[in-house]
């Protein structure tokens, strides 16, 4: 190894003005549930309004010293090196933390770029390594020559070819345009925007005096709870939409010999660098509002599970909006070896008794959801058992969409009609597989094959037990798929054939139907 | 179709250990639960009704404790086939578990306070799937545990990641 490998790097000085920001927005979202309790309880905690100043002054202050003291403390301290075919990263002043990433378990190098960056001309390196956490938030201000010479010693050292620059050298399999990126924060599912609006509106309604209070529960009739959530329903999808501009705005998909790229972003510029070798699953999600759009979501993950900031994250690509015509051949290029088309291909159904299982479910869902209307609507709350018949239609379509299939080489599941969702894993990425049976699915002689991945699990629809404990046979490695006929289905043909007769095949995907993706935190 | 049930019980000693286990967790929240129930109905309702579902929960508790340790141990059965490890487990909610020899990261054996007392180990198989293990198997007698652990351990194999 030369000199200069064993040399420790810094990160460049800027990083004390690029990292205030998110450096206060990391402590802020680390401290939360004390900052809610001070502006909840705030008014309990302390009598006087002048007490109340100057306690709200000193957490404000505490505040700024703490962010400030942490941002030069990690420009001081952070040191990092490619050493001895390993990246080493060491930060932290009472807390010292060292760090080094074994090359064969990256998952993926990027790059990213806030607006403080842009200004700087600076660049945030992440690596992604499987089991463990990512660097996020590490080396966090190299100017973009450094962070290229790294991401080629990375590269390098994990035996890849030299890293392209941005643009479009590769293989262009996706571009979004602003339309695109609206319609699908439009489509996207916002219940959790909702419970935010609420919360800050039952804050202020607290908050007023108890005159306004009285005239307040006097308005709150029906027809007023109706616009009010109507209208959160309403501001939480613009607010949607916007922040889907934000993150994707400009969103490519590129495939640079064998990885995947994705740029996005309009105020941080995102670039994540995917090895084809190390998809472990594709799932394309397809709700109700974006399949009637024409598009779906494909979701690329890899095995890089770990903590960042305190939350679990995947590693993942994000594919937001694909035409649906474009969605197999974009999941074929992330994971060739899975090899089947599941929207053509003729899927296995669900079993007959999982209808009614789904239907009790919905049914007691229901009943439970009506009560709460009641407690909080009094007999106005009896109006959700509208609902009741309403789910009976959905659990058949959901039913009647549900679908499976093991091929030589992949397993595919298929679940849901409102939010649709297809998994796609490669056999030679199962870790292992299991079956599961709740009481009342044995009472059915229902079982469900559960194959876990590393990062995930993937649950195929409920069928009998006797073939789920023949689907757990095949994929336990002496049914590996060498000894299999490719193109052939390994189950047992007269279980298939059985159960083909018994259900009819479940449709082709071009009919519509559709699910929700569960939102995608990607750290800025 | 399962070619054949995993055949292999665990060790019976298992059973005490569950019940040991289940004694200290009524004593130290069942009981104390079940009491503030009564009391709170008590005050709130009236004395039989307090009485009726406190002494109902602990009566439970006890049941419970005689009776399911027997029949988990019952449900329980694993077999080290030629090229996985399968595992069946639980009495309402059951479990097969399939896991290849060959993408085993690593075993590990366990054993509490109580465990040790009784010559008992739990066994932990971990793959590249996920932070949890992907099968466990409680109560092996020590020896069993650590030749299993050992025999588990030696194939190694692509992880697949």
């Amino acid at each position: 190894m030369t000199a200069s490998e064993a040399a420790w790097r810094r990160l460049h000085p800027a990083s004390l003005a690029v990292n205030l920001v998110p450096q206060a927005w990391r402590t802020l979202r680390a401290s939360w549930p004390l900052l809610l309790a001070l502006v909840i309880g705030g008014d309990g905690l302390s009598g006087d309004p002048l007490g109340l100043q100057l306690f709200d002054l000193f957490v404000v202050v505490f505040f700024l010293v703490l962010t400030l003291s942490r941002t030069a403390v990690h420009w001081a301290t952070l040191r990092y090196r490619v050493y001895d075919g390993r990246l080493e990263i060491r930060s932290g002043l009472l807390n010292r933390r060292a760090r080094a990433l074994d090359p064969s378990r990256i998952q993926n190098v990027s790059l990213e770029q806030n607006l403080f960056h842009r200004l700087s001309g600076l660049v945030e390196l992440r690596v992604e390594t499987a089991g463990d956490a990512s660097t996020e938030g590490l080396l966090s201000a190299l100017s973009v020559a450094e962070a290229r010479v790294l991401q080629r010693e990375l590269q390098e050292m994990v035996g890849r070819a030299e890293p392209t620059p941005s643009g479009d050298q590769g293989d262009l399999l996706v571009e979004m345009s602003a339309a695109e990126t609206l319609a699908y924060g439009l489509s996207r599912r916002s219940i959790g925007a909702v419970a935010v609006l609420t919360a800050v509106g039952m804050e202020l309604m607290a908050r007023l005096g108890p005159q306004h209070q009285r005239e307040l529960a006097w308005a709150l009739n029906p027809r007023v709870i109706g616009g009010a959530v109507l209208g959160a329903f309403a501001v939480s999808w613009a607010f949607s939409a916007l922040r889907a501009a934000w993150r994707h705005h400009g969103f490519r998909l590129q495939q640079l010999g064998d990885r995947l790229v994705t740029e996005e972003g309009l105020t941080t510029r995102r670039r994540v660098e995917i090895p084809l070798g190390k998809v472990q699953l594709v799932r394309a999600d397809e709700p109700f509002l974006r399949r009637r759009m024409g598009y779906g979501t494909l979701l690329i993950e890899t095995a890089a599970l770990g903590f960042a900031d305190g939350a679990a994250r995947q590693a993942e690509g994000v594919v937001p909006m694909v035409g649906r015509d474009e969605l197999p051949g974009i999941a074929r290029r992330a994971a060739p070896a899975i090899a089947v088309d599941p929207w053509t291909a003729e899927l296995l159904p669900a079993h007959p008794r999982a209808l009614y299982r789904l239907l009790v479910a919905r049914f007691i869902r229901g009943l439970i959801l009506t009560a709460v209307c009641v407690v909080l609507a009094g007999k106005w709350g009896l109006a959700a058992l509208a609902m009741l018949p309403i789910s009976v239609p959905i659990a058949w379509l959901d039913w009647r969409k549900q679908g499976w299939l093991i091929t030589p080489q992949a397993v595919i599941s298929r679940r849901g009609y409102l939010t649709r969702r297809t998994w796609m894993v490669a056999r030679d990425k199962l870790q292992s597989v299991h079956v599961v049976q709740s009481p009342m699915m044995r009472w059915h002689g229902l079982g469900r094959v559960v194959v876990r991945v590393a990062g995930s699990d993937v649950h195929l629809p409920d069928i009998g037990v006797a073939e789920a404990h023949g689907v757990l046979e095949e994929l336990s490695p002496e049914g590996s798929p060498g000894q299999a006929v490719p193109g052939q289905a390994v189950l047992d043909q007269a279980v298939l054939d059985q159960a083909v007769l018994d259900q009819g095949v479940t449709e082709s995907p071009q009919s519509p139907g559709v699910p929700e993706p569960t939102p995608v935190e990607h750290h800025t | 179709m399962l070619s054949a049930e995993p055949d292999q019980k665990i060790d019976a000693r298992v059973v005490t250990l569950w019940r040991l286990q289940r004694v200290i967790r009524l004593a130290l929240v069942g009981l104390p639960f079940a009491a503030m129930v009564g009391f709170g109905l008590t005050a709130l309702v009236n004395l039989t009704l307090g009485v009726v579902v406190g002494g109902g929960l602990i009566l439970h508790g006890v049941v419970m404790l005689i009776l399911w340790p027997a029949l988990e141990y019952r449900a329980f059965r694993y077999a080290v086939r030629e090229h996985d490890l399968l595992v069946r487990s639980g009495v309402l909610f059951r479990r097969w578990s399939s896991i290849p020899l060959g993408r085993i990261q690593h075993v590990d054996t366990r054993q509490g306070p109580l465990e040790r007392a009784l010559g008992l180990s739990r066994l932990q198989v971990y793959t590249a799937a996920g932070m949890s293990a992907d099968g466990s198997i409680p109560g092996l007698a020590e020896e069993d545990a650590e030749r299993l652990r050992d025999e588990l351990s030696r194939r190694g194999g692509d992880d697949g990641v």
